[in-house]
């Protein structure tokens, strides 16, 4: 009865075990950049309480978590969530303030592309020189070199210095360095985000292909929608707390929601605040109206909206008004812009409050996040002007048959197409 | 497997995570030899004009002009050389390691490695230009018929005092320069103020016998006197013990500050 063997093959190791990790950064006071600011801070502390002496910021928050071979997961949050620092204790680049962490096997992490390149080195050096930053042995960067050189397209330019390369190439060189490191556990951040589409999708292949032979990928990214098609499981991060931690599907719906209730409650603050001077016309708010899917606001591409811009006008009418509603990406790119003036170029007068509407009878953006302004002008004058009325959420898409949308890589607005074929 | 756990700062050095990481030590030491002399015309021969015009200049300023001696019964071109070739080493180290963790900075915030590699590749680097600085010192020695003449054995000793205080000095002042950019402003003043505290320019007889103790306070009297010694049989002169111990308290004091705050570089650099 091999029972012994039997349970110590059966039990599987977790590759990356955090425990109750929190990382402090100190604020103030503590960072001196020349001795005489040592002196100065030393000076000053005599005089001040200590609590007041040093704020401390908690990048992270006792965040404990376990990741088992060949699991892909997906770290989301917002920016300042706490991803970068915890990416950074997993690789070691700096340490906890207490807690522990334990990798087993091999890790690789990819915290940029092209770390440790140095300009004056020709591309082949640099691979050398790269690789065994990556954690490789000579040996195998020579075993490697071929499928590396292959995987990035730059061969006729190994023995240019990097210096002399585009920004494309560079990047393709480091990504397939790093794409051909065998390790046990990749710690990746971002680096898709570069490159051209073609490449993006080999990247995209590759990642998945490590995740197949059993290896261990985390993955943190902006994206959603590549988070969505990469990752097995989903963690969240808020304020340095893993706030959610399950399947991607659900995490991913957990987090729409999340940032749903986040910026609404931002815009009750800090909605009125940005109107410009005091004037006749004066903005209230904004709603959405539209089918949605799961949580509140979160929006369907290819089924009907309406924006509702409350306002208020005073006493007297207010003659010459026009409204403008534009919807950015959440990378600030302008992408659709709604004007009154396109619609009817007769100036409007006003004689009261009330809402203005602008419905789009398909919504036209691929899912992702996207940022309303809203514009009120008076008089040929810009009177209100509300950078961030509202964040909208585009969840799922309906406006293709297929339900298929593209990938943010290749495009963000949806026309309805035809294609045909001719002999 | 790896357990990452907040920094301790009672451990001076880990060799086998050192062992662990070697090639990319090596790496970054070739990195920082084949780096320092590209695009430029001279190249490598930097590395032997540099000392041969100083002691040219040496030569005819202090020694014809101004009339100082050289040690007993050696010609001034090759005391002076002799005791420029491990302080060329010491300056060189110990002057490119001030900078080199700022400059490294995309490495540091990046990638986990030992950091003490940053500072060890350019002591290994500093190395190889001291061989070569070697090489010219024997054609020195044959061009001015100097026949060697010392106890050669303590060359290798002399040699391990400069590679030790290097790596103290380098250490200390390449992570104190990551909090402190001071450091990078006051190290090359430091080095020169050195140069003058040591035995290049004039013999060690000129500074009087009841100063000797404070004299070689100075990390690098010791080894430049026992390597002249070793090659020119000039007498010692400096205490031993003194010098020996001043080595190793650097060493391990550079190895204990740098361990002490590696851990925070990521954050502050």
């Amino acid at each position: 009865m091999p029972t012994s063997s039997s349970s110590a093959i059966g039990q599987v190791v977790p590759s990356i075990s955090v425990r109750g990790v929190s990382k402090v950064y100190q604020k103030g006071g503590m960072h001196h950049d020349t001795l005489r600011g040592l002196v100065a801070g030393l000076f000053r502390s005599i005089g001040t309480p200590r609590a007041v002496r040093r704020e401390a910021h908690w990048a992270l928050r006792n965040v404990t978590f376990r990741v088992m071979p060949g699991e892909v997961v997906g770290i989301v949050g917002d920016n300042g969530a706490g991803k970068s620092t915890l990416l950074k204790v997993l690789s070691r680049i700096t340490s906890p303030t207490s807690g522990e962490v334990i990798l087993r096997g091999r890790v690789g992490s990819l915290l940029e592309v092209g770390t440790g390149f140095h300009p004056e080195l020709t591309g082949r050096e640099n691979i050398f020189m790269n690789g065994a930053i990556l954690g490789m042995t000579r040996s195998e960067i020579e075993a490697r070199f071929e499928d590396i050189v292959h995987f990035s397209g730059v061969s006729n330019y190994l023995d240019t210095p990097v210096k002399w390369y585009s920004s494309g190439m560079y990047v393709r060189l480091a990504f397939a360095i790093a794409a051909n490191v065998d390790v046990e556990t990749l710690i990746v951040d971002e680096v898709l985000a570069v490159g051209d589409a073609a490449f993006r999708q080999k990247c995209i292949k590759r990642m998945n292909s490590v995740a197949e032979d059993g290896r261990t990928v985390l993955f943190v990214s902006h994206s959603l929608g590549l988070v969505q098609s990469l990752c097995t499981r989903v963690l969240v991060l808020e304020a340095g707390s893993v706030v959610f931690d399950g399947p991607t599907a659900n995490g991913i719906q957990w987090y729409l929601e999340r940032m749903q209730e986040l910026t609404y409650s931002d815009m009750k603050s800090d909605g009125q605040s940005s109107e410009v001077g005091d004037s006749d016309i004066g903005y209230e708010g904004i709603e959405i109206d539209g089918p949605s899917v799961g949580g509140e606001g979160v929006l369907i591409a290819g089924r009907s909206v309406t924006f509702r811009v409350r306002f208020r006008v005073g006493n007297q009418s207010v003659p010459g008004a026009r409204f403008l509603l534009s919807v950015y990406s959440e990378y600030g790119v302008a992408m659709l812009n709604c004007d009154t003036q396109f619609a009817d170029s007769e100036p409007l007068k006003l004689e009261h409050s009330g809402v203005a509407l602008c419905s789009l009878e398909r919504l036209p953006l691929a899912p992702g996040r996207y940022r309303i302004a809203v514009a009120i002008h008076a008089r040929g004058h810009a009177v209100v002007h509300i950078p961030k009325a509202a964040m909208v959420v585009v969840g799922t898409s309906e406006f293709f048959a297929s339900g298929l949308s593209p990938d943010p890589s290749a495009g963000v607005i949806m026309v309805e197409h035809d294609w045909r074929f001719e002999a | 497997m790896v357990i990452v756990r907040p920094a301790s700062r009672w451990t001076l050095i880990s060799p086998s995570e050192l062992w662990q990481f070697r090639e990319l030590g090596i790496m970054l030491a070739q990195r920082e030899i084949s780096v320092r002399y590209r695009q430029s015309i001279l190249g490598v021969l930097w590395v032997i004009i540099q000392p041969a015009v100083t002691v040219l200049v040496f030569s005819l300023l202090f020694n014809r002009l101004l009339g100082v001696p050289s040690a007993a019964g050696v010609p001034y071109p090759v005391h002076s050389y002799s005791g420029l070739i491990l302080w060329g080493f010491f300056a060189g180290s110990v002057g490119r390691s001030a900078q080199v963790l700022v400059a490294n900075r995309g490495l540091l915030t990046k990638v986990y490695f030992p950091r003490v590699f940053i500072p060890l590749s350019v002591i290994l680097a500093s190395l190889v230009d001291l061989i070569a600085a070697g090489v010219v010192f024997g054609v020195l020695l044959v061009a001015t018929q100097t026949v060697p003449s010392g106890n050669l054995l303590l060359i290798p000793v002399s040699l391990l005092m400069a590679v030790s205080c290097s790596i103290g000095m380098a250490l200390l002042v390449s992570a104190m320069n990551v909090r402190y950019r001071d450091v990078q402003q006051a190290v090359p003043f430091i080095l020169q103020l050195m140069m003058y505290c040591s035995p290049i320019i004039y013999p060690i007889e000129k500074i009087p016998e009841q100063w000797h103790w404070l004299y070689s306070m100075n990390p690098m009297v010791l080894p430049i006197q026992l390597f002249r010694s070793a090659v020119l049989g000039t007498p010692i002169d400096v205490p031993f013990v003194n010098g020996v111990a001043i080595a190793f308290t650097l060493l391990v004091l550079g190895l204990w500050y740098f361990h002490a705050t590696e851990r925070r570089f990521a954050d502050i650099v």
